[in-house]
Formats: structure tokens, sequence, C-alpha cells
């Protein structure tokens, strides 16, 4: 395998949290070099230009945006593209509907049952709000929710339980 | 259970202010523009509550660095606060299962102190509380209360004139069978006060928990944590940080609190791998991290750790470890590397769900994630008294935002006020 480099944008901290801890370890098998950039404060031109250094470096680059209010898949990354001009329209990535969504596919039956976290057989419409609600009393910070329950992430469960996280596992084959 | 509102006149750096205040508060401005100042306040409050108030006034410097140094003894030195600060007392047990409360959802503290002629003694010249409730119907079951419905409002304003204490004013919905004793038991009245103690001395007598000894001011110097501290320190985190090997000992003894602790630190700093507090010959404590650069068990004592790592820990401690309802921190990004600031405000906004979060900076990084509306811009007037204002309100910076300028590039330039 010759050098090669991978970027992926990702909104936020939380966003960090997840593919750093889930994501990155999969892409590292297949990349020598996997790089997150957050770019939730960062201008549209300084966006741009970072693709374009990717391009001249010859690099990948997968860019990750939740779905929010918009109607479906296609009309996000219509937008993303009407925004950033020089974006590749099929290294847009849409998270059904937001991070946390994927956070909590992963968790099985049983860590619920530890947590005292309530089971979601179905991810795809969670909100953060009702994230924020499922959040057992014993934790009182969301960040410490967030990564206890990344360490007994299962990824054959999040596949089936969000079809955002599963179609992505499947086009970046990461299993 | 925040603060939502302060007012003060002659205050410090401040003539007359008047803020509005959120869960997380980010309060920025130039040199001297008085940001300090408004960490002041409550220092004072807290200072009153705990020291007393001629104690908390001395701890200011006296009265001539309490209050402006213009506009002098010739005007009152007035603070209010108003609280969203919620908590109920149960009223009466008019039936077997069946009872009445109350249910305190606004708490607003007032003192003023008018100046003799000689400009060096004071004097309280108003002091005065007022709570606005909703009264609730309960239902009791044994050793269960719970609250079935909301049958009125009232409120209650006490106050206290050299050292008597009234009610001034007590209204309640028509045909509630609660009278003002019920709120304000009749010996509290007949209690003197020391004519220089405020009524804040009295919140526990009054059932009222108190805010102020609940806030957490915190100015970490990374340079005294590298030193040993004595085991016999407070458990509370220090001002400056001083006693960080006590808290994290008592911290990494539970291991509910140890699983957080490392969640939260390997977060920000992933090169953590262990963490420790040495006991020395001397009877003083020392903390120590192990590296995932170096061997299993070799860890490294304070006095070789990053300033940025103690201040990360610190940092953590106090929003995460204290049962505080406010942290104040000065200047919380010193030392850490502009990458993890960004984590490091997304820490401060998620503590802020459960305490009100205030901090001051001076860091294009910090203003650039905190959001727009936490942002709280202290500068002076023409007159040199310190104003603040919030830049989410001006017309200019929408524009200026909506034009793909950043909110730290208008810190920079000095265009957010």
């Amino acid at each position: 395998m010759g050098y090669r480099q991978i970027f992926i944008f990702i909104e936020g901290d939380k966003d960090e949290i997840f593919f750093s801890k889930i994501i990155k370890p999969l892409f590292e098998k297949r990349y020598s070099y996997v790089r997150l950039w957050k770019y939730a404060e960062v201008s549209k031109a300084k966006i741009h230009s970072f693709i374009e250094s990717i391009r001249a470096m010859d690099a990948d680059y997968i860019f990750v945006t939740d779905i929010n209010n918009s109607p479906c898949v296609t009309a996000k990354k219509k937008k993303i593209k009407k925004m950033i001009k020089n974006i590749d329209i099929d290294r847009i990535v849409v998270v059904r509907k937001e991070i946390e969504g994927w956070c909590l596919a992963g968790l099985e039956n049983s860590l619920c049952n530890r947590l005292r976290a309530p089971f979601k057989k179905d991810t795809n419409d969670l909100t953060k709000e009702e994230f924020n609600n499922l959040i057992p009393k014993k934790f009182d910070s969301e960040i410490d929710f967030i990564i206890e329950i990344l360490k007994s992430f299962s990824i054959e469960t999040a596949e089936e339980r969000n079809t955002s996280f599963g179609y992505f596992i499947n086009k970046y084959r990461l299993l | 259970m925040h603060i939502k509102k302060i007012r003060v006149t002659n205050f410090k750096s401040f003539k007359d202010l008047e803020i509005e205040l959120g869960r997380f508060n980010v309060i920025i401005g130039a040199n001297a523009s008085g940001k300090s100042n408004l960490v002041q306040i409550f220092k004072f409050l807290r200072d009153t509550t705990i020291y007393g108030l001629d104690n908390a006034i001395s701890m200011q410097g006296g009265v001539d660095y309490l209050r402006n140094i213009n506009i002098g003894s010739s005007k009152e030195l007035s603070l209010e606060i108003v609280s969203d600060l919620e908590y109920g007392k149960i009223i009466s047990h008019a039936k077997e299962r069946e009872g009445l409360g109350v249910r305190t959802f606004e708490t607003v503290y007032k003192m003023a102190l008018g100046f003799k002629k000689n400009g060096r003694e004071y004097e309280i010249i108003e002091d005065k509380i007022t709570q606005r409730f909703k009264i609730i119907r309960l239902g009791i079951k044994g050793k269960n209360i719970e609250e079935k419905e909301i049958i009125g409002k009232g409120w209650i304003i006490l106050s206290h004139t050299k050292g008597r204490i009234k009610i001034d004013s007590f209204n309640i919905s028509e045909g509630i069978p609660i009278n003002k004793n019920d709120i304000i038991p009749q010996f509290i009245l007949e209690e003197r006060l020391d004519p220089q103690s405020p009524l804040i001395i009295l919140f526990p007598l009054l059932r009222i928990p108190l805010f102020f000894n609940k806030t957490s001011i915190c100015d970490f110097d990374p340079r005294m944590p590298k030193r040993a501290t004595t085991m016999t320190g407070k458990a509370e985190i220090e001002e400056d940080g001083s006693n960080l090997a006590i808290v994290l000992k008592n911290i990494l003894e539970d291991r509910e609190k140890r699983r957080k602790l490392f969640n939260l630190i390997t977060n920000i700093l992933p090169f953590v791998n262990n963490m420790g507090v040495e006991k020395l010959a001397d009877k003083s404590l020392l903390f120590k991290i192990e590296e995932i650069y170096t061997k299993k068990g070799n860890f490294l004592p304070a006095s070789s750790i990053s300033d940025g790592t103690i201040n990360v820990t610190a940092l953590i401690v106090a929003l995460y470890f204290e049962r505080k309802w406010m942290t104040i921190i000065e200047e919380p990004e010193r030392d850490i590397h502009p990458y993890l600031i960004s984590k490091v405000v997304e820490m401060m906004k998620d503590a802020s769900r459960n305490k009100q979060v205030i901090i001051t900076t001076h860091n294009p990084e910090i203003v650039k994630y905190a959001g727009l509306e936490n942002i709280l811009l202290v500068s002076r007037d023409r007159d040199g008294f310190s104003i603040i204002t919030k830049p989410s309100m001006h017309k200019e910076v929408k524009i200026f935002l909506k034009n793909e300028l950043g909110i730290e590039d208008l810190f920079i330039q000095n265009l957010l006020g």
C-alpha cells in the first residue's frame, strides 16, 4: 500500500469524539494518514481553499454533515454544493438526523440496562434534544455519556439501527 | 437555578450597570475594561455571606476601592441580584393526605451602602429580599410528596433596617389559607441583626438556599499545583488551584468519579494514561500523571507536567466535580493549545447544563466557539465607566457575520462593540 491520505470534514467537537473513536481506526486500516478537520466555525472560503489543497496533494476527503431540517439527503447535498462550489457531491456524507443518532445506534441492549439508558430500536430521527432527554441521571455530562457509550459501540448493531450509518460503512467498505 | 440579572451602582468601575446572564457567559473586553470588576461583584457577595460585610469590604481593599473612585461617597453603592432559584417548602398539612406548599421561582436580593461625610464609614441603607412563589396543592402519601396543581401565586418582601427585620409586603391569591408567618416564621422577625450585617447572612435561617456561597471563582496558576500541597487543605479547589492534589485524591478514590474524570480528561488530552496522587515523606501530596509515551508505571510528577495539562485538569475539576451552582473562571485558556480550545469551550457549555458558568477571556479561539449569544462585551464609556453590551444585539455585528467575517476576526479588530 502506497502512502494514502484522507481528510474527514466533521462539524464540531461531538462529531470529533465519535469519528476519532469509531470511524478513524477503521480508515486507518486503509490509509497511512487520517485527519479529522472541524469546519463548524470556518468560513466557506477557507473550506474551499482546504479542498483545493487536498486535491493538490492527491488525497481523499469526505465531508460529513447532519441532515438537520433538509427534506432529504439529495436536498442537503445540493445545499452544501451551493455553499461550497468546489466540493465533489459524491464525497458528501449525510448523517441522519444528527451525530447523536449514530452514537446511540451502537448501544447494545445489555449496556442500556447497565447504564440505565433507554434502548432505541431506530435512531434515524433522533434529535439532539431527544438524545439529551435520554441521558441517564447518573451522567451530569453529555460528553461523559457519549464517551461511555462509545466504549462498547457495536458497528453491526449501529448498521441495523441507523440507515445513514449503515450506508456510510458500506460505501467506504469499512468492515 | 441561576442568576438572571445583576444591577449595580457605584461599584468599582461601574457607575450604573444592568445585565442579563445566561447559563454560559463569556466576558470579553480590552485590558482594564472592567472584566475582573464584574467577577468582583460575585466575589464580594460570596465573601459577605461567608466572612461578613466588614471583612468582605476589607478584602476588596476597603470602601475606597469598592466604590467607584470618581463617584466616591457622593452616591450609594448598590447591588441587586435576580435569581430564578427554585426551592419548595411545605406550608401545611391541612388534611391527612393533602397539604399546601410554596415553590419560589424568583428571588431578588438588594443591598445598598451609604457613606458618611468622611467617606470611610458606611452603613447599610437598603437590605431587602423579594421572593415570588407559586402556591401548590400537595398530595402526601407517607414520606412521598407530590405536587398536584398550582392554585395561586404570591410574593413577600422582607427588609432589614438598623438591625430590625420586618415584612414590608405580603401578597397572595385570594382565598388561600396561608399567612405571612407561614413563609417567614415570627421568631425570625424577632431576631436582632447587627446593623452592619446584611440579610444574606440570615439565608440559612430563612431556609433560602444560599446562592452566593455556592459560587466558585477560579483563577488558576499552573505553577501552584506543581508544588506539593499539605494534606490538610480544603476539599474544594482553591482559587489558584494550589490544592489540586487533595481534590484529585478524593476524586480518584471514588470509582465512579474516577471513571468520569478519565473520560473528560482523555477527551481533551488523549495522551493521559493514568493519574495518581503521591503522599510524600513530609505528609504533603503531589499529583502525578502517566502518559502513553512512557512505560507503564512511570509517572511524571506534577513539577514535570506541562502547564496546559495542569490547567485542563483543574478546569475539569472546577466544572464537573465541585458542587457549586456557579463557576467563574478567569482566562481558562491559559497555556492550552489553540486546537484544544474548541473542546474546552464545548466542555464549559456541557457543564453549564447543570451550573451557571461565567468566564473572562482575551482569547479569539474562545470567542470563535463560544456562540455569539453567550458573549458579553465590557468596555469603557466616554466618562471612563465600564459598560456591558451584548454583541448579538448589534445590527453591524450581524451584517459582518452574514458576510462571512468570523466573530474572532471582529473581536481582534475591536469591532464587536
